[in-house]
């Protein structure tokens, strides 16, 4: 199986504050990865590893590695690292653009203004995010005007329009209601025949159902990294365990 | 016994509505009513000081232009390096300890500082560039304020989207945070028009008191509440009094038209 992170003895630090101890991974090319873990457990912070993004706060340092595609993400440039590893946030936050400008953005920022590229790409991103046919004919109306799940999915497709190879997901369905979550779900699972993902869940029902692969964080520790159902139907640790049959978190 | 309060306090409430729009429509019906029978095209539209108010319209209207975009330009680059870039935090609170401080100093310092440095030093003159470049240091810690305030409320994930996208800072900055705050630049805009368009005693000491159309941004004129000022204190015309408040009358029908279009150019602007 093909490998597109690997992480080797790598330790986060926000000050003097330990978040991460010691992460030994491997995750897995077009496969669906999922963090879990009770608050405060380090997951969240891992994800933003990935692709730079604890280097926006400002005491935040580590030691280790994290290979991204053999080559180790300390010597990519954070700009082209997150073109290839984009980011889904926990609360919908489209631009305060219309739809197609939103789709649009990140290539725009690349310096791709060719109407008919625009519009080519941006229709396969919102179509790839199962969005197209809801919104295709009001691309030039805000994207606030969108409800809760539409939003998040434009935010998906604001992703993949970048063609990134991996896209990184930070608890996307929290801020949704269940109908709108099983949808996202839904697109997670068409979504991994062309990118590999990364999801940090609360829902352990979530991990179970769109996940390939499992991995479990306590206290900053990485307690259990398994295949999903081999994870949730015989946890071999202890604490995972527990975890799973709601005994703490 | 709840339910009486409750009355008591509705009807508290109401009353000081009423108190407060009684005052406006008050002062509002005693300008226009004073003023009006000596609006006619004649007085609005000719250039001769003695009959019309063409030029002061005229000069008010280009301070008012200046003076916004020199401001808001400034009071945006400000606010932005503040929120986004100032780190070290004595200079930062510097800053905002002058900001906050030009605030409360009254208008006529801020004439005498213009009169000091744009007429003279700068060798500016008595000029509508010299009232429009003073009027602008005073329009800049509210506008500041007003943005900077607007700043803070953009969410940290609004940001952090924009550059896990692969975006950098300045292109973050204008097609991200900045149209997020659009609307509050523009109530700040119409906030630094209206005062604009209340001073007279900065102007007095920097645009100076000709009565004439201004044939450049760096002739002296005379703007419409200069104008009220000076008819009321001067007293050479037998009219002075009725002559000030159709000014005035005009002066308000201008603050209406031009907060009517700043809101349309909002409404515009945010149409996609």
């Amino acid at each position: 199986m093909e490998t597109v992170f690997s992480v080797k003895d790598f330790n986060l630090f926000y000050g003097e504050h330990q978040v991460l101890k010691n992460i030994n991974i491997d995750i897995y090319k077009n496969k669906v990865t999922a963090f879990i873990g009770p608050s405060g457990c380090g997951k969240s912070s891992f994800l933003r590893s990935f692709n730079k993004m604890n280097d926006f706060v400002g005491t935040a340092h580590s030691t280790g590695t994290i290979d991204f595609e053999n080559c180790d993400i300390k010597k990519i440039d954070a700009q082209s690292l997150r073109l290839k590893v984009g980011m889904v946030f926990q609360k919908p936050n489209p631009f305060k653009m219309s739809i197609f400008e939103n789709v649009a953005y990140g290539l725009r920022c690349k310096g791709i203004n060719d109407r008919k590229i625009l519009e080519e790409k941006v229709q396969d991103a919102l179509q790839k995010a199962a969005l197209w046919d809801e919104v295709k004919d009001k691309l030039d109306q805000p994207g606030t005007s969108l409800s809760g799940g539409q939003q998040q999915r434009l935010c998906i497709a604001r992703t993949i329009v970048l063609s990134p190879e991996v896209i990184l997901m930070d608890e996307p369905t929290s801020a949704l209601d269940p109908i709108a979550t099983k949808k996202i779900e839904n697109l997670i699972e068409d979504l991994r025949k062309d990118f590999t993902i990364i999801i940090v869940t609360h829902s352990m029902q979530q991990a179970a159902c769109v996940s390939d692969y499992t991995a479990f964080f306590l206290m900053g520790d990485l307690i259990e990294y398994e295949k999903s159902k081999t994870f949730f139907s015989m946890p071999k640790d202890k604490r995972s365990e527990d975890y799973i049959s709601g005994r703490f978190g | 016994m709840q339910k009486l309060k409750d009355k008591f306090q509705y009807s508290l409430m109401i009353i000081s509505s009423l108190i407060v729009f009684s005052f406006f429509g008050y002062i509002l019906l005693f300008i226009i009513l004073n003023g009006y029978r000596h609006i006619n095209l004649t007085f609005i539209f000719s250039t001769d000081a003695a009959h019309g108010i063409l030029s002061m319209i005229v000069a008010t209207l280009i301070i008012v232009i200046i003076s916004v975009i020199v401001s808001v330009i400034i009071a945006l680059a400000t606010a932005i390096y503040l929120s986004e870039y100032a780190k070290d935090h004595f200079l930062k609170t510097v800053i905002i300890f002058s900001i906050d401080s030009l605030v409360s100093i009254p208008s006529i310092v801020y004439g005498l500082f213009g009169l000091a440095f744009f007429v003279g030093t700068l060798q500016l003159k008595f000029s509508i560039l010299s009232g429009a470049l003073t009027i602008s240091i005073m329009l800049l810690p509210v506008l500041i304020n007003t943005i900077l305030e607007a700043l803070k409320t953009v969410g940290n994930d609004l940001k952090a989207s924009s550059y896990a996208l692969g975006a950098n800072k300045s292109q973050t900055i204008f097609k991200v945070i900045i149209p997020e705050v659009r609307d509050n630049i523009f109530t700040g805009i119409i906030l630094s028009i209206a005062k604009v368009l209340s001073e007279s005693a900065p102007f007095i000491l920097t645009a100076g008191v000709v009565a004439k159309m201004p044939k450049s941004i760096f002739s002296s004129a005379r703007t419409l509440t200069t104008h009220m000022y000076l008819l009321i204190s001067e007293g050479s015309e037998k009219n002075a009094m009725q002559l000030a408040f159709a000014s005035g009358t005009i002066l308000i029908a201008l603050i209406v038209l031009l907060n009517l279009s700043v809101n349309y150019i909002k409404t515009k602007m945010g149409g996609h």
